[in-house]
């Protein structure tokens, strides 16, 4: 009855892959060492302690975060939102479309917002209506949003080439925004990400302090339970899973002002989605840790990209897998004692 | 889910009640219920009354209907047909907070509580506070406190439910359900997973509450705690209501008789005990469970040819984590299992088997059976690709079919022919069929884990007789059950299990229920009461 997750457990397994992991990494940065002498280990290091790094990290971490956060209150409703994905490019594609047509980003977010919603329904009419697999619909609705974002770019965008749409100006406070590092770091953010880092506080606020919260964390637990005090579980299941489209929906506008040109392109989200899915599980199921776990992944996406700026001598696609490779490790440390709800991929009926 | 819940304010726990008390005024009455599943009918036109005050025992058989009918007036099954009448007033119950409305709660057999957030969020759970939609847990614990005090329901309120006992988490639910205003309350097989002590304190509670003019439905399918407890007994059979009686006026045996339908002989035949070497050795054991807790702590216990030995113990202390290790399906940490002598702790699972190490799991659908194949095959998990039932690689689907039909006749399994698919037998030839499998062979060792849970007393006893005559084989029988009337009527020798370490091993007849629950809670065995054995002569 070893299965993988107890073999991954045993701490002597997990040490090793970790080890096994160091090593592939120092490999490769040796490797750099070697051809490009010296400096450009002193090099990476002296990026890593710019403000100009960390501003770049919050920006790559913001889409994430609103995905996550999405991806959290429908899991906690016990409902697995695998099509956050989805709803990112969607999101993506529509907020791009919206704001270059309606020549406003707000536009683009409140369409993307509006998108995401509807995917969300889509899921929710499939696994809590007609309880099909959560899996095999979100795969479905992923596959769908790639295929479809592709084409109806290529069709819109085909003779106009390339536009880049109308997106959130950075701020600018007084004072604060002047101050060395922190300046740089913190308070030159466009209105989205600020935004974004709001609606953290606000939902765990509203997940541990109200009764809505606790309605929706009973119900992703035992839903039986909830049914038995009176609980519409079916209800409470809808709302969250179309709270958590529309908040996924508009991680797509925030990938959107990520890219920096306020620009779509195909696979745009190139598997955010699951990143912030992950980031659900290994930030422990609260808003708080799904915060750090999108930002580390933000950390690494801002090095990959400055470690291609530098000119290191490895192949950029090398570089493009670092994010992803960091938030590999951390689940190794963090998923091992995270517990979802009880009823988490789980369809409701009630009279069984 | 607004305007759904039900505000705290309705609550409503004083002494003087919204309606009159006389000695006979009907509560609750059923009218011709009729509830049906696909394929069974579950409540057949029964109609009942219940008086203010009383403490109604519905008592019968597993699935005679006596949740499910239940469940209806809860608002959680919905009638085909019927009536519904609450103080006299036709009510239409569609959900349960129609029925907390009109002062009906019920307390589930498994428990409807959330393990994961605490004791009196889930007492709110649903309800409206005043300052809607934060929570006001401050102003909720000082409702609860104002009648859990009284009633003795001391609960630690900010703590996690999944960090309580099964006795505490029941009275939880209790709370839960006056917190609505209930002033009916329904308990669905409230004693099955508490220990002597605390059924005690329950039956304690039961007629405080009864004193404060709360009607009482208590669901049980045990005879002596229905003949101790309730003012009035009605007893189901396969969906039918057989008869309503005053407890004092009737005998265990005369339920019996209502609840099975025939005189029935409940005693156990059980020779002396000849027992011999011991088979199988767990000698200083150590052993994880899946969340990496040590569930078996330093455990030490033999198990002796022609012995059937019981371990009582609460759920959750080991039990299955112990079952795990004897079969090899998880790894020791320390200490060794010794079968004749040898140490088999890294042997393969397959080979104990082969060797004669027999299990019945606890769960016989998820662990016992596959579902969704054949009898036959289900009979031959263990060696159907072992000669004479496969030769290179080959089913030999003739002989199986042989061995099948055998086995079938020999262990009184019902059911038209082998091929028939697991999931379509009744629970009690499921457990047939497993035990067919472990038995047949002549075990030397048999670990047999709630072997008789959920099965009628036909069934049951059927079971518990295979049982006694493996023993009387010379087999070694280990009996984990949380039935401790099943324990304290079949066993030989008794150990009692708690947090996976063996707090006491006694000979059956030097040990007594009040004892052995000490033990199960945790006591110390030099504190723990000593007494002659109760003679336990029947089970139910």
């Amino acid at each position: 009855m070893v299965n993988i997750s107890q073999f991954l457990r045993r701490s002597g397994t997990r040490n090793a892959i970790i080890i096994i992991l160091a090593i592939l990494i120092i490999g490769v940065i040796l490797q750099v060492a070697n051809e490009s002498t010296r400096t450009i280990l002193d090099g990476i290091l002296s990026i890593l302690l710019t403000p100009e790094f960390v501003k770049a990290a919050l920006i790559a971490a913001t889409p994430l975060l609103l995905a996550a956060l999405g991806g959290l209150i429908s899991e906690l409703s016990g409902v697995l939102n695998m099509a956050l994905e989805s709803m990112m490019l969607i999101g993506a594609f529509v907020a791009y479309t919206a704001a270059d047509h309606g020549g406003n980003p707000w536009a683009g977010l409140l369409a993307a917002a509006i998108a995401g919603m509807l995917i969300g329904l889509v899921h929710a009419i499939f696994t809590i209506y007609l309880r099909c697999s959560q899996v095999v619909v979100a795969v479905a609705l992923n596959l769908f949003a790639l295929a479809s974002t592709a084409l109806s770019f290529r069709i819109l965008y085909i003779q106009t080439g390339f536009v880049s749409a109308p997106g959130f100006e950075a701020l600018r406070f007084p004072v604060l925004s002047d101050l060395p590092y922190f300046g740089i770091a913190f308070f030159q953010h466009n209105i989205l990400i600020y935004l974004s880092l709001l609606l953290i506080p606000v939902m765990w606020f509203v997940l541990y302090k109200t009764s809505w919260g606790l309605t929706l964390r009973s119900v992703g637990e035992h839903p039986m339970a909830a049914s038995t005090v009176g609980i519409n579980v079916t209800r409470v299941r809808y709302i969250a899973v179309l709270l958590s489209g529309a908040i996924a929906g508009m991680s797509g506008s925030a990938l959107v002002s990520a890219s920096g040109i306020n620009a779509f392109q195909e696979n745009l989200s190139a598997g955010r989605g699951f990143i912030a899915f992950a980031a659900v599980i290994f930030g422990r199921y609260n808003p708080i840790g799904a915060f750090l776990g999108t930002i580390l992944f933000g950390l690494g996406d801002a090095l990959q990209i400055r470690l291609q700026a530098y000119g290191v001598d490895v192949p950029y696609q090398l570089l493009l897998m670092l994010p992803y490779v960091i938030t590999m490790i951390a689940l190794i440390f963090f998923m091992r004692n995270a517990r979802g709800p009880a009823a988490s991929g789980t369809p409701f009926n009630e009279e069984e | 889910m607004g305007e759904n819940s039900i505000t705290t304010n309705q609550y409503s726990m004083q002494r003087d009640l919204p309606f009159s008390i006389t000695d006979r005024d009907v509560v609750l009455e059923l009218k011709n219920i009729v509830k049906k599943f696909p394929g069974i009918i579950a409540n057949d036109h029964v109609s009942l009354k219940i008086y203010t005050g009383e403490v109604h025992a519905l008592l019968g058989e597993n699935g005679a209907g006596k949740s499910t009918l239940m469940k209806v007036v809860y608002g959680l099954y919905h009638k085909d047909e019927g009536e519904i009448l609450v103080r006299n007033e036709t009510a239409n119950i569609r959900v349960p907070q129609d029925a907390m409305a009109l002062g009906i709660g019920m307390v589930h057999q498994h428990f409807m509580l959330i393990p994961n957030i605490s004791v009196i969020e889930n007492v709110i759970l649903g309800l409206k506070s005043q300052h809607y939609p934060l929570l006001d847990l401050d102003q909720a614990m000082k409702r609860v406190q104002v009648f859990a005090n009284d009633f003795g329901l001391n609960v630690p309120l900010n703590t996690k439910v999944g960090k309580l006992t099964v006795g505490q988490q029941q009275k939880v639910e209790i709370i839960k359900a006056l917190y609505r205003g209930a002033r009916i309350l329904i308990l669905d097989e409230p004693t099955a997973v508490l220990i002597p002590q605390e059924i005690e304190e329950l039956f304690k509670l039961i007629h405080k509450l009864r004193d404060d003019g709360v009607t009482i439905i208590f669901i049980s399918h045990k005879l002596k705690e229905v003949l101790r407890v309730s003012d009035r007994v009605t007893v189901m059979r396969r969906g039918n209501l057989i008869k309503t009686v005053d407890t004092p006026n009737t005998t265990t045996l005369d339920l019996a008789e209502l609840m099975v339908g025939k005189t029935v002989d409940l005693t156990i035949a059980k020779g002396p005990c000849k027992s011999g070497e011991a088979h199988l050795q767990i000698k200083d054991a150590y052993a994880r469970d899946d969340q990496d807790v040590m569930k078996i702590n330093n455990f030490t216990l033999d198990l002796k040819a022609g012995e059937i030995h019981g371990l009582a113990g609460v759920d959750g202390n080991g039990q299955q984590t112990l079952t795990q290790i004897i079969m090899g399906l998880r790894p020791l940490e320390k200490g060794q299992i010794l079968y004749h002598g040898k140490d088999i702790s890294k042997v393969r699972t397959f080979e104990r088997i082969q060797n004669g190490i027999e299990h019945i799991p606890e769960n016989r659908q998820t662990e016992g059976l596959i579902m969704g194949m054949s009898i036959t095959d289900n009979l031959l998990l263990e060696n159907f690709e072992v000669p004479p039932y496969a030769k290179r690689g080959m089913r030999q689907f003739k002989i199986m079919q042989e061995h099948a039909v055998e086995l079938m006749q020999k262990f009184a399994l019902r059911a038209p022919e082998p091929g028939l698919l697991a999931k379509k037998l009744s629970g009690g030839n499921q457990q047939k069929v497993i035990l067919a499998r472990s038995l047949w062979c002549n075990p030397t060792v048999l670990i047999a884990m709630q072997p008789t849970r959920g099965l009628d007393v036909g069934a049951a006893s059927f079971i518990h007789r295979q049982i006694v005559e493996a023993r009387d084989k010379g087999c070694a029988v280990l009996i984990i059950s949380s039935e401790l009337d099943e324990i304290m009527a079949l066993s030989d020798v008794i150990s009692v299990i708690y947090e996976g370490h063996i707090a006491e091993t006694r000979k059956a007849k030097e040990t007594n229920l009040n004892r052995i629950g000490f033990l199960m809670a945790g006591g110390r065995p030099e504190e723990a009461p000593v007494g002659p054995a109760e003679e336990i002569t029947f089970l139910t």
